[in-house]
């Protein structure tokens, strides 16, 4: 099971990304199955909707948000795994914010071994396998 | 129907209470909203999804090129 970042839907949806070309194929690599299930958490498109919004347009937003909500499960992060992101949050000394943390617990929860994301900070982080 | 009876593990107390409560104001029985449970869980399961990769990448346009890197930035203003 593979978690995925805010910057893998970003990536593959602008061809001018600098990570389009990789996120093209990562992406193959996904929905082909080499990592059995992929999902995402709420907090994860909220994020996706809010660069999309601010930087291209609501249509846009809506389009790559029902996207997301079709084509795979979505983790709602509750009070639990809010505390549990908050530990880490208070606690690490990488530059992660609240959200990536959600990620980490998100991930830990529903026992995905890897997460997807072009987020080098990630890499540092100790007991995660990052696929980009 | 054959009716069964069964005792679940690691059941999330208080959306077990929520759910309970929410079966008992509706006038039902426990086990018929726990097979509907079910039964919506699986369809959700099987239901046939679309590739995300289906939505067609669009061009952003000039100065787009860095934004996965920059969802912080933009969001959160770091």
């Amino acid at each position: 099971m593979i978690f995925l970042d805010a910057n893998i839907f970003l990536a593959h949806d602008n061809i001018n990304d600098v990570h389009h070309e990789k996120a093209l194929l990562l992406w193959k690599r996904i929905e082909s199955g080499e990592f059995e299930q992929y999902f995402t958490s709420d907090y994860v498109i909220n994020e996706v909707v809010g660069v999309t919004l601010r930087k291209f347009g609501k249509d846009r937003a809506i389009a790559i948000g029902k996207q997301i909500l079709n084509a795979m499960n979505i983790l709602n992060i509750d009070e639990h795994m809010l505390i549990e992101a908050w530990g880490i949050f208070t606690e690490t000394k990488l530059a992660l914010n609240l959200v990536d943390c959600t990620n980490i617990i998100a991930a830990r929860i529903a026992d995905a071994k890897f997460i997807a994301t072009f987020d080098k900070e990630f890499k540092k982080s100790e007991g995660i396998s990052i696929i980009d | 129907m054959t009716q069964i009876q069964i005792a679940v593990r690691d059941v999330n107390e208080e959306a077990f209470r929520e759910f309970k409560s929410d079966v008992v104001k509706r006038g039902m029985k426990l086990g018929t909203a726990l097979t509907l449970a079910m039964e919506k869980f699986r369809s959700e399961l099987l239901k046939p999804r679309p590739k995300f990769t289906s939505l067609r990448p669009v061009d952003w346009g000039r100065g787009s090129e860095k934004l996965s890197e920059q969802v912080d930035e933009i969001l959160y203003g770091g």
